[in-house]
């Protein structure tokens, strides 16, 4: 149908890009791409919850194999969400919403506006619910009753007489026909807030310890953690955490405030949120050293150190320094350092220095959970790791989202839509009263737009009261 | 000892007795009796449920949402009160035939087929904590009750569409089918069903995204049980297009329900057990 349309418009001397935007609004205002696009993005998106989003290739390589994760690779399917082809779609859907937006609201917005008083008898009887009614009263004594009924019934009436007769027309909830156009532009703020976040926002993470200042990156202020704790239920699960941050902007102390697990703070326009906890793993503040005669296997003494602090052992010509640790041992041979393969304190190992007479004899790492890996034998000495306090960090969850407070705008609107469209509902009453020598006919029509098996019974009320009026 | 699943127990018997006399209701339509009393076991059961729920959130010392088990007694609840209210409307009581046989079913799942370890009161996790979490909860499933009671009515509009195509088939079964409601009127209650359960599920999704947003930063992080409550969504604005700018009617968009409610019954069950993600208690 469309397309002779433009041919014609083509052929009454059209230019080309006249008949190319024809084309194009002709395709973008048509609702039929609507329910094409709903089924290309629900496609894409079960692909994206049937194969997991951004998981490190190893795991994709075990679940589909080398070949196959390439393809997958290759089809942007590991990031689906972002692939070029989802957000095309979604363009496509924004620029349909719009187009249609346009086209539509202006022919919608003459209907609700219109108050067309005065229909014909024979149009009044071809509305879809209607009727025609008689009665032995004059017009002018009916035609208050008959308005001041719809009135009653919450309808707007309009009436408009001439010598033999009065037209009136009663309407309500006309707006309801402008809920679905609320809904898409709804949606296309909805769109409009989440590329302001994705282009404008940034989102982070942080780990502090407590005591720790540490400046934000993308911002010009930092945080500092004044204290960190955890409730426990009765089993000892975790019930909530709490931070409480201190912000420093400039050198100053701007303000206090203690989040937990939805309780964020924010500071120009930056969140922070309560996310994680944990020990540090590459620091402690306190161990527990136990020291044997390394022959005997005698217990000779216990020493509780500060890292990094020269400490004496009792009985002993020895002191000890723990000067390193990491809480998931690893040795690198190729650079021959040590670090923590992971946060998790899988193998806990601390690097003691050990001094006689005040001469460091030899630094070996020590190891918590096997005590029997210590070899060195540059004393007559045997040293355990029995114990130590790592400093706990909370975890932050940074996140600046300008289009946050427009996404609430939109998704408002899309609700307040839907609740105009579907509860909100244009019903239109035209009646005639008709003048026969102090006898009336009245003619009786009517319509709504949803919802008809109410409107059914309404009308059906209505006539029957109408019927009644003065009998 | 009287707990939540004594009280869980009671409701369970009311329902299948509300049933039973809504489906004999159903044969033996003559006898108003006895659909009178499947209206009024509802109302009791509907009743006890809602004190299972108060139970077990006083036992719990938090909203009864956080786990499959509460999630399906809330199921149950907004399913039979929305079912009550249309009753109430439109005196259409064969429809309780379907809808409480579907609450039959999803109570019969918690209570006899789901483990047991599905059953305890768990300690609140402290994502879980939130206001917006028990906005959204309630939400989601007030939407997920008017999808189950449009499930039942399509599936009434197919049946009564088959018989009145199939015409002269006689019998006991062929005079039940007959007393369906008109197939106009199925379908215009099928749409209102979903004109209900789209907007409330749409308040569900946004104020889970608030939630998120307050909890983690992000609204919207792509989880399969986030995406798949889009894909749902879309199937339903699909339905409405289909319905409202291509006068789709009948068979057409009863399908089009039923597909939506079985996404539904894989976004509530299936993701939770099936695809990997956020949502794993509920
Ligand atoms: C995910 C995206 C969309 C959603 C959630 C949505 C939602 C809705 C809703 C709720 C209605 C009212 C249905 C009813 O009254 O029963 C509606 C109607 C309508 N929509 Fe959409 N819509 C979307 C996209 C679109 C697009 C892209 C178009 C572009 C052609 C479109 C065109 C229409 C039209 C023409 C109507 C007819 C009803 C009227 O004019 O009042 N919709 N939509």
């Amino acid at each position: 149908m469309g397309e002779e349309k433009v041919e014609e418009k083509t052929a009454a001397g059209k230019g080309i890009w006249e008949t190319i935007e024809d084309k194009f609004i002709e395709i973008f205002s048509s609702p039929k791409l609507a329910i094409f696009i709903f089924i290309i993005l629900a496609v894409l998106s079960v692909f994206g919850t049937v194969i997991e989003q951004n998981r490190e290739p190893s795991m994709y390589i075990a679940a589909y194999g080398e070949k196959w994760y390439g393809v997958i690779k290759g089809f942007g399917l590991t990031d689906i969400y972002h692939s070029w082809y989802f957000s095309l779609t979604l363009m496509l859907l924004s620029v349909n919403l719009s187009v249609c937006f346009f086209r539509r609201l202006p022919p919608k917005w003459r209907l609700i506006k219109d108050k067309t008083v005065v229909m014909a008898e024979d149009a009044i009887l071809r509305q879809k619910n209607n009727a025609k009614l008689n009665h032995n009263i004059s017009l002018q004594d009916i035609k208050g009753a008959v308005s001041g009924l719809l009135k009653k019934k919450g309808y707007k009436v309009i009436t408009a007489e001439t010598g033999s007769d009065v037209s009136i027309f009663a309407r309500r909830g006309a707006i309801g026909r402008i809920g679905s156009d609320i809904t898409h532009v709804g949606l296309l703020i909805i769109f409009l807030g989440a590329i302001m976040g994705s282009f404008l926002g940034f989102k982070g993470f942080a780990t502090i310890f407590e005591g720790e200042t540490k400046s934000i990156p993308n911002t010009d202020f930092a945080l500092r953690v004044d204290k960190f704790w955890i409730e426990y239920y009765d089993d000892y699960k975790p019930k909530d955490f709490f931070s409480t941050l201190t912000v420093i902007d400039k050198g100053k102390e701007v303000f206090q405030k203690t989040i937990e697990v939805n309780d964020p703070l924010k500071y120009k326009g930056v969140w922070f949120y309560q996310s994680s906890y944990g020990q540090a793993w590459d620091m402690i503040t306190k161990a527990r050293l136990y020291v044997y005669d390394r022959k005997s296997g005698k217990f000779v003494s216990e020493v509780l150190t500060d890292f990094g602090k020269e400490t004496d052992v009792p009985n002993t010509n020895l002191k000890l320094k723990v000067v390193g640790f990491v809480a998931d041992f690893y040795y690198d041979p190729a650079s021959k350092e040590v670090f923590s393969k992971s946060m998790e304190h899988n193998n806990p190992a601390m690097q003691i220095e050990i001094y006689e007479k005040g001469v460091l004899k030899t630094a070996p790492w020590v190891f918590s959970k096997y005590p029997e890996a210590f070899l060195d034998k540059s004393t007559k000495y045997f040293i355990e790791a029995a114990g130590y306090q790592s400093p706990q960090y909370t975890g932050l969850s940074i996140a600046r989202d300008p289009g946050v407070n427009i996404v609430w705008v939109g998704s408002t609107l899309l609700t307040l839509g839907l609740f105009l469209s579907f509860f909100v509902i244009h019903k239109r009453i035209w009646i005639k009263i008709v003048d026969k020598n102090n006898k009336v006919d009245i003619y009786v029509g009517g319509n709504a737009n949803k919802n008809k098996i109410n409107f059914d019974k309404d009308f059906a009320n209505l006539v029957n009261e109408l019927d009644k009026i003065g009998r | 000892m009287i707990n939540s699943f004594f009280w869980v127990d009671v409701t369970f018997w009311l329902y299948l007795t509300s049933c039973a006399f809504y489906v004999l209701h159903g044969f033996f339509y003559k006898n108003e009796t006895l659909g009178i009393l499947g209206t009024v076991t509802a109302i009791l059961g509907v009743a006890i449920n809602t004190l299972a729920l108060g139970y077990r959130a006083y036992e719990a010392g938090h909203a009864p949402f956080s786990n499959l088990y509460e999630s399906m007694l809330l199921f149950t609840w907004a399913t039979v009160i929305g079912y009550l209210m249309m009753e109430f409307k439109y005196k259409l009581r064969i429809i309780g035939t379907f809808v409480m046989s579907i609450v039959f079913f999803s109570i019969l799942t918690i209570v006899w087929l789901l483990p047991y370890r599905y059953q305890n009161i768990d300690p609140l996790n402290p994502a879980l904590q939130s206001l917006w979490l028990e906005i959204h909860v309630m939400t989601t499933f007030i939407g997920y009750a008017a999808f189950a009671i449009s499930f039942g009515i399509s599936i009434m509009y197919l049946i009564k569409n088959s018989v009145e195509k199939g015409g002269n088939r006689e019998g006991n079964l062929k005079g039940f089918f007959a007393r369906f409601p008109d197939l106009n009127i199925l379908d215009e209650l099928n749409y209102k069903s979903i004109a209900w359960g789209f907007p409330f599920l749409t308040i569900g999704i946004i104020t889970g995204a608030v939630w998120a947003n307050y909890a983690w930063g992000t609204y919207w992080s792509w989880d399969p049980k986030e995406t798949w409550s889009a894909i749902v969504w879309l199937i339903y604005a699909g339905y409405l297009h289909a319905r409202v700018t291509h006068g789709w009617r009948g068979v057409k968009t009863a399908i089009f329900a039923i597909i939506g409610f079985l996404s539904i019954i894989f976004l509530y069950w299936g993701v939770s057990f099936i695809l990997p993600g956020l949502h794993a208690y509920a």
